[in-house]
């Protein structure tokens, strides 16, 4: 009897960690990420660090400020070339890249629409304060700052941007910068409200050349 | 062994539900501006090297500030990294007895360095003699005015807007090694 109880814990102890969303997303590379799941979408909950499209073909590593500035090309970077960034920030794409037919974005993920960044931060009740819930909780990032609360699990890092017109980097430390499909959508150290479109390719074709964080969204079943 | 069943379907539930968040929208909102941007160490910092001026506080604002500002929205101190080294700046409102002044502490490994604007010589509000300024920071993206001329500053690091309530005064701004001031209202 006593040896059917432990079981019967010990199972349902297994089926709660099976209800909950341990899914982790494993890309091209071999790169594995954790994932977290907000209302009804499911976000990576990392930056993206691929240096492949899903077809396997490799996506240009520019290092050289002038060629970033002037490419047409997909390219990706690290945050001031130094790889000591990579594993806590992910890398920086432009956004050739990021819209490129050969996939950016790991098999059945895609870069979000602005609708569904809309819907995450409907879901985070609203704007003025969606940021404070997505920004990691973690005193060693966003200059110190000890208010974020992390409690959507979206682990937002401040991995700063590449500057489009000369291919300088700037705002580690302080800001977090994310494609979306069409613009981008920000995130400060020193505000809880999520802002957009800092970089917005339909206003001006410049902004494809800045090197911004990349996270993605799962596909819909 | 009931309650232990019990306890473990509700926690079963509450795991396979969706990450539904509890509402706070009324409580840990941190705003543009908040208490944790004045440290002990910037007091201290100010009082030594700058004497004879202070922090002001919310009684030190003319009272149609508060009607439009909420009193936990600090307006005089503002935290982020203008020079892009990765160490928080502050931009600050001082005061004297009879006037106010902007300060940029430049944020260092074991402190600052401080800069002083010489072209922010403002006086206190006529009437009630007291500050109707404050401080916002300006996240990297081009800025176009029409006053006092049409012109563009496009920032690449984060700097520091000086405010008369909504409208921008001047952005201080990291321009090669200097601290610049950018002006968009008449003076």
């Amino acid at each position: 009897m006593k040896n059917k109880r432990w079981i019967f814990i010990v199972g349902l102890i297994l089926l709660i960690y099976s209800c909950k969303n341990n899914e982790t997303l494993t890309d091209v590379d071999g790169n594995v990420y954790k994932t977290i799941k907000i209302g009804n979408q499911i976000w990576m909950a990392e930056n993206l660090r691929t240096t492949k499209y899903l077809n396997g073909n490799p996506i240009y590593q520019l290092r050289d400020a002038k060629s970033w500035s002037t490419t047409q090309d997909g390219a990706y970077c690290t945050y001031n070339n130094d790889s000591v960034y990579l594993k806590d920030y992910g890398r920086l794409y432009n956004w050739h890249a990021v819209s490129d037919p050969r996939g950016l974005a790991p098999e059945g993920w895609h870069i979000p629409r602005p609708e569904e960044i809309a819907t995450l931060i409907e879901y985070l009740k609203g704007d003025t304060i969606a940021a404070g819930k997505m920004k990691i909780d973690n005193i060693n990032f966003w200059l110190g700052e000890n208010s974020s609360t992390n409690e959507s699990g979206f682990s937002a890092l401040p991995g700063g941007y590449r500057f489009g017109d000369d291919g300088s980097f700037h705002t580690l430390g302080s800001n977090g910068y994310w494609w979306t499909s069409t613009q981008s959508y920000e995130i400060f150290s020193w505000s809880a409200r999520v802002f957009e479109a800092f970089a917005d390719v339909n206003r001006d074709k410049a902004y494809m050349n800045y090197g911004l964080s990349v996270r993605c969204i799962k596909n819909y079943e | 062994m009931r309650l232990i069943i019990i306890i473990l379907s509700i926690i079963i539930i509450s795991a396979c539900s969706s990450t539904d968040l509890p509402d706070k929208t009324h409580t840990s909102i941190k705003d543009i501006n908040s208490n944790e941007v004045i440290s002990k160490d910037i007091k201290a910092y100010v009082s030594k090297n700058l004497a004879g001026w202070s922090l002001p506080d919310t009684s030190d604002y003319i009272k149609s500030w508060w009607s439009f500002y909420d009193k936990s929205v600090i307006p005089y101190a503002v935290k982020t990294d203008i020079n892009d080294d990765g160490i928080a700046d502050y931009g600050l409102i001082l005061k004297n007895d009879s006037t106010f002044r902007f300060v940029i502490l430049m944020g260092n490994k074991d402190s600052f360095t401080h800069w002083v604007s010489d072209d922010f010589k403002k006086s206190f509000n006529s009437v009630e003699k007291k500050i109707q300024f404050g401080l916002t920071v300006q996240p990297p993206g081009r800025i176009d005015i029409a006053i006092p001329e049409i012109k563009s500053l496009i920032l690449k690091s984060n700097a520091i807007n000086l405010m008369e309530f909504e409208m921008r005064d001047c952005i201080f701004y990291w321009d090669n090694g200097k601290i610049k001031v950018f002006n968009t209202k008449n003076k």
